[in-house]
């Protein structure tokens, strides 16, 4: 199968269906999702059966012409992100904000978004990372609220900037190595005696990668973008479910490239720690749902960070495999929660309550993801949290029990919408809402339960998972979920200093100085220590 | 990396457009202006930009037009990609601009410090 119809496929759909009547638009939107979701996984099946698929675009020569390529990894992502891509356009189907402009716009980052996973051209990536900010950002600040659009401009400006360090890095890419195209620069990374050569390129790279990816301290524009009040629940979605694992996806493209001659995994996953801990202190100190969800993505994207650079080979891919689970359950949070935040008129956790009476099946489906993202036995994020943590021992064990501790604190707060008194149901049921939730909750149970499987087949790896199973997996989930519930129970409800957190807001040049200071960071520590 | 060179070669296109990216990025670290900013991202790009057009380019060479010698040519890749690159720059600032002319209406300052004092005072 050709690979660009990924990429064109999208685009094209989305430039027909705009001069459609918008009825029709929707039906062919849900059309087009569904023969995507099929292609993915043609392609999956035809990568795990016959090898690596790689394709020339316009028939030019290997490495001088843009290349397409589908590894295993790839083509999970591809899934993944066509996957996610249905039960949005499902969730949104009687959405009232889904005119022409924003379903045209929705689809084109689809395209831009497989054609990331599937290009290999370095150049390429960046216009299309470059494409698909300006896109975003117009649909963080869709309906216009003042807050969104201060959200959407600092989301536009910092990400441009970090592309500036992108394209900067691709120049020294250029002169260092002759080549744009992964698989030559892998292997010309390897024969580059003069390594520190190499650490101008690595250090650019990696810090407009890391802030695509959120790491701290190039977090503080994420949860803004992500848990802005005015912006459709989708969108919010997509970015946490799945763009954001654009910047790690990169990560682990330009970690196996420069494999060879620099490897600062220990930075990284220090970073990646920090990252995880800050994210889920400050998540605890928000009181709008929004907001809760996107610094725990940050946490949890400080998790995967240390699954991927732990050097071990099963929290390697139990890092892999939190993508793919944070993606499922994390969209599933911010659909129910945008849900939520239309029938309460509000998005303050201390004003709602009685969501389990109130509104049962999307109550439900909340549960149901809390329990994945806590890593409860049976749910997918126990898989990938037991990956990961197989990859440590000792001390350095404490750091994931310490980590899965914040996340069900997290939580614990959250969890307290589901109680209490309940007021009337507002507004009108909608299936599409209920079915798409439903259906994602059932993939967090199906993705736990089948992991093995479904981890063999898509990475080819294969790794143990019934560790995850075993009695004291049990006893030390209820002991966390337990300690969790007490400690926010007695002692977070009312903390004052709460407050002093929530209320630090970084500025335009603040973060611009925290992308400056840590690409200076990381290339001192690379020519020091690595290189 | 860092064994610079002295003496007049040191003005070339590698230390210039490595020099004009940095003040970019000295512009959005100091600049509290929403215009200097994008303007500062704005050099930081045409820094990146001057870097590849110079990159690997030898004193001598000719625009790769036409029927070129190809010995003698210039490498057309990085030319190629730059026009991209450049319109991509052009088409950014423009979308900046776009949005913050919307953002100045609805908070009436080009001041990030204030927009943001302005967010949280309601």
């Amino acid at each position: 199968m050709p690979l660009y119809l990924f990429v064109i496929g999208p685009v094209f759909i989305a430039t027909v269906g705009y001069f459609l009547p918008r009825v029709w638009f929707k039906y062919v939107l849900l059309a087009s999702q569904l023969v995507l979701l099929g292609m993915a996984v043609s392609l999956v099946v035809d990568v795990r059966a016959g090898g690596t698929v790689l394709q020339q675009v316009g028939g030019w020569a290997p490495v001088v012409g843009i290349a397409l390529r589908a590894d295993l990894l790839s083509s999970a992502m591809v899934l993944f992100t066509t996957l996610i891509y249905l039960f949005l356009i499902v969730f949104s189907f009687r959405k009232q904000y889904t005119d022409n402009m924003f379903q045209f716009l929705f689809l084109v980052i689809q395209g831009v978004t497989l054609s990331v996973f599937l290009s290999q051209d370095i150049f390429n990536i960046y216009v299309m990372i470059e494409v698909m900010t300006i896109i975003i950002s117009v649909l963080i600040m869709w309906k216009r609220g003042k807050q969104a659009l201060y959200d959407g401009t600092l989301y536009l400006l910092i990400n441009l900037a970090a592309m500036s360090f992108f394209l900067l890095g691709v120049g020294f890419v250029y002169r260092s190595l002759g080549v744009l195209n992964f698989q030559a620069m892998t292997t010309r990374v390897a024969m580059i005696s003069d390594t520190r050569s190499l650490v101008m390129p690595y250090a650019l790279l990696m810090t407009a990668v890391g802030l695509k990816a959120a790491i701290m301290p190039l977090s503080s524009w994420l949860p803004h973008a992500h848990g802005t009040p005015s912006a459709p629940s989708i969108v919010s979605a997509a970015l946490s479910g799945l763009l954001v694992k654009v910047g790690i996806y990169m990560f682990i493209r330009l970690r196996e490239i420069f494999a060879a001659a620099i490897l600062a995994d220990e930075f990284f996953l220090v970073v990646g720690a920090v990252t995880a801990i800050l994210g889920f202190l400050i998540a605890i100190t928000q009181r709008d749902l929004k907001l809760i969800l996107a610094y725990s993505t940050v946490s949890q994207i400080g998790l995967i960070m240390v699954g991927l650079n732990s050097g071990s080979y099963e929290a390697f891919w139990g890092g892999v495999y939190h993508i793919l689970n944070h993606g499922v359950f994390k969209a599933l949070l911010f659909l129910t929660a945008g849900a939520i935040a239309k029938e309460y008129g509000t998005k303050d956790i201390n004003r709602i309550s009685g969501l389990f009476v109130r509104m049962p099946i999307v109550g439900t489906a909340t549960v149901l993801a809390i329990l994945g993202i806590i890593g409860t036995p049976f749910f997918n994020g126990s898989i990938s949290k037991y990956l990961i943590q197989t990859g440590f021992e000792g001390a350095h064990e404490t750091l994931i029990y310490v980590i899965n501790f914040g996340t069900t604190l997290i939580f614990a707060k959250y969890s307290t919408i589901l109680f209490g008194p309940r007021g009337e149901r507002t507004v009108p049921r909608d299936p599409f809402v209920a079915g798409s939730s439903i259906a994602m909750a059932a993939l967090c149970i199906i993705m736990g339960i089948a992991a093995r499987p479904i981890v063999n087949y898509l990475f080819a790896v294969d790794v143990t998972v019934e560790g995850a199973f075993y009695l004291d997996k049990f006893v030390a989930f209820g002991l966390t979920v337990a300690v969790a519930a007490a400690v926010y129970y007695f002692v977070l409800r009312r903390a004052a200093f709460l407050r002093t957190i929530r209320e630090i807001r970084f500025d335009f040049p603040n973060i611009a100085l925290l992308l400056t200071g840590f690409f200076a960071l990381l290339s001192v520590y690379v020519y020091m220590f690595v290189a | 990396m860092f064994d610079i060179p002295f003496g007049p070669e040191i003005i070339n296109g590698q230390t210039v457009s490595l020099l004009i990216f940095f003040i970019g990025v000295f512009g959005i670290v100091t600049q509290r202006n929403i215009v200097k900013t994008i303007i500062s991202i704005n050099v930081m790009d045409v820094g990146a930009i001057l870097f590849l057009i110079t990159v690997n380019v030898r004193a001598g060479d000719v625009p790769p037009v036409g029927d070129t010698d190809f010995l003698r040519m210039a490498d057309p890749l990085p030319q190629a990609l730059m026009i991209t690159a450049i319109v991509i720059g052009i088409s950014v600032s423009a979308v900046s601009l776009t949005i913050f002319i919307s953002l100045f209406r609805k908070h009436g300052t080009s001041d990030w410090s204030k927009i943001i004092k302005r967010i949280e005072s309601r």
